[in-house]
């Protein structure tokens, strides 16, 4: 007979989004210096502004604050809350989101994510999360996660170049 | 296709027909309830619905504990805190919503209110915020079209701060569902038609929208083929009792489909119609309704296409040849407005619904920003909408 049965831990999924949420982040933060259409998204967006994705229970999460116009990663302290809060309801769906096995759109579909928070943001939060989706992912990878891969001219390679070297890296 | 995973859920109670009215006292009795408070507004009570709902309890132990029946058209958050003092004050111990979708929204606020024993309901604002064991809750529709009955979801409107909240929780979901054809046989045609057309894309959006699934569509497909059956004929002639109340059965069926699947993009424009233009849901649901299939079409062509069948029957299906099919079922729900416009001058154009050209920017900016927009397959940019608007226009 087994009781109190205390779950274990799913080590490599874990480290994989976080890596992932790190990467994004740091896409995200570069892209908001620079990428027009996350510039237009976050326009409305008040400085102080906050958001965070956090994987139930126990994370990894991804907070990010509005300061000067762009996009900061930051640490949320203990009790402190978010303007919007997107709730990715278990480690398996965050992990399928972060290696491209699923969009947002179907993490959505699926009801395994909860957000608390205005709907415009959560729109504009996603369009952004697709928009650095699309320079982070090659092509073949992104028609699993986007419902239209968006044509690449010159201007976006330039910019997904810049994501890859300045901004994953350094976040600028 | 079966999707990779789904969820679904419709715990409540679906109490339909005649004298369904009748068993609410049994009901309530069963949720250890006595004392309801009726939410509804001034239009129910000068149809003389009130009254006919308030006879029902003869001869039963039920006392109301008090009627409140200035809800707006639009639920907002001043009334919900009203309301909640009411229903404190009178020592209720349960809530009967009886309407269209205002009342069915504010009784969920007051729910939340209630039943979270709080002052602010703004703290419960978004998805399954919602922890304690509600009220008991019993909602009565007054017309065939919002689904509000079954859904999970309601839209309360913030006049200070100048928002729409949305509450999404499946304990926002009524407990029983009470389906009666005296409420809705003295709705005018023109709501009638309105209405019903909200119910149809409701059914249609979620047979096609990403979250759609082998349970919502069983209800979906079986909301259409009512409502190809009898939406005209109902709206010809509104005292044929069968057509309203297959109406009244299509109406809650396809708000069980949605509440589980999602809307798409007609729900999207159709919302910033109304929030820029104040275009009656149903009117911009029926107008919108053909011109957003036509743009989904080259991805959800396959989809509109099988919905001939449950819409106008096999013998349309079977003579329309299979490249033939999403046309004709775009067709057919053209058709439909245009025979419901020539039935009761319901507006089958943006143009006589009362949007201007110089709203358009503002209907698609708003659009893009709906939550609607998410479920829909296909992908929609601002020019997307534009062009919507222009041909619907
Ligand atoms: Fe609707």
């Amino acid at each position: 007979m087994i009781t109190n049965y205390k779950p274990g831990h799913k080590l490599i999924q874990r480290t994989v989004v976080k890596t992932g949420f790190l990467a994004l982040g740091r896409a995200i933060e570069s892209a908001s210096n620079f990428e027009e259409n996350v510039k237009k998204e976050i326009k409305d967006w008040n400085d102080g502004f906050t958001f965070t994705m956090n994987v139930l229970p126990y994370g990894p999460n991804l907070a990010m604050r509005k300061k000067n116009g762009v996009l900061k990663m930051i640490r949320l302290k203990k009790n402190e809350t978010a303007d919007l809060i997107v709730e990715i309801k278990n480690l398996s769906t965050a992990f399928r989101m972060i290696t491209t096995q699923m969009g947002a759109h179907h993490v959505f579909a699926q009801n395994k994510i909860g957000v608390s928070g205005n709907i415009a943001d959560s729109m504009r939060f996603i369009r952004i999360v697709y928009t650095v989706e699309a320079y982070m992912f090659p092509k073949i990878l992104n028609k699993n996660i986007l419902k239209k891969s968006p044509k690449m001219d010159m201007k976006k390679h330039f910019n997904r170049w810049h994501i890859y070297t300045k901004g994953m890296i350094l976040g600028k | 296709m079966l999707p990779k995973y789904y969820e679904f859920q419709n715990p409540v109670k679906i109490n339909a027909g005649m004298d369904a009215l009748e068993t609410i006292p049994y009901e309530l009795k069963q949720m250890n309830a006595s004392r309801p408070i009726i939410i509804t507004d001034k239009g129910i009570t000068n149809a003389g619905l009130l009254k006919t709902v308030l006879n029902s309890f003869d001869d039963s132990d039920i006392t109301i504990g008090v009627v409140f029946d200035e809800t707006p058209p639009d639920s907002s958050l001043k009334t919900v805190n009203n309301i909640a003092k009411l229903y404190r004050k009178h020592k209720c111990d349960a809530i009967i919503a009886l309407g269209g979708g205002s009342p069915m929204d504010t009784a969920k606020g007051v729910n939340i209110l209630i039943s979270e024993n709080t002052d602010d309901i703004r703290k419960f604002m978004g998805a399954d915020r919602l922890k304690s064991n509600m009220q008991p809750f019993i909602a009565i529709p007054t017309t065939s079209g919002t689904g509000s009955e079954v859904t999970l979801v309601a839209v309360i409107y913030d006049e200070e701060n100048q928002v729409k909240m949305p509450f999404t929780s499946s304990k926002l979901l009524p407990d029983v569902a009470v389906l009666d054809p005296r409420m809705t046989m003295d709705l005018p045609p023109k709501i009638t038609a309105a209405t019903g057309m909200d119910a149809l894309t409701h059914a249609i959006e979620a047979y096609t929208c990403l979250q759609k699934n082998p349970m919502s569509d069983a209800y979906a497909t079986a909301a259409i083929k009512l409502i190809g059956e009898n939406l005209l004929n109902v709206i010809k002639d509104g005292k044929n009792k069968e057509a309203r109340f297959a109406m009244a059965n299509a109406s809650t069926m396809a708000g069980i489909a949605f509440s589980n699947s999602m809307v798409g993009a007609v729900h999207a424009i159709g919302h910033a119609c109304g929030a820029v233009a104040h275009i009656h849901h149903g009117t911009a649901m029926a107008i919108l309704l053909p011109y957003v299939m036509e743009f989904n079409n080259d991805v959800l062509g396959d989809l509109y296409a099988e919905l001939i069948l449950p819409l106008a029957g096999a013998d349309i299906y079977a003579a329309t040849g299979a490249s033939k099919r999403s046309q004709k079922f775009i067709g057919l729900v053209k058709s439909m407005n245009q025979k419901i416009n020539e039935l009761c001058k319901m507006p089958i154009r943006l143009s006589e619904a009362g949007l201007k050209k110089e709203q358009f920017e503002q209907v698609a900016e708003t659009a893009l920003n709906d939550g609607a927009m998410l479920p829909n397959p296909k992908e929609l940019s601002k020019n997307d909408v534009l062009e919507v608007l222009e041909r619907a226009f």
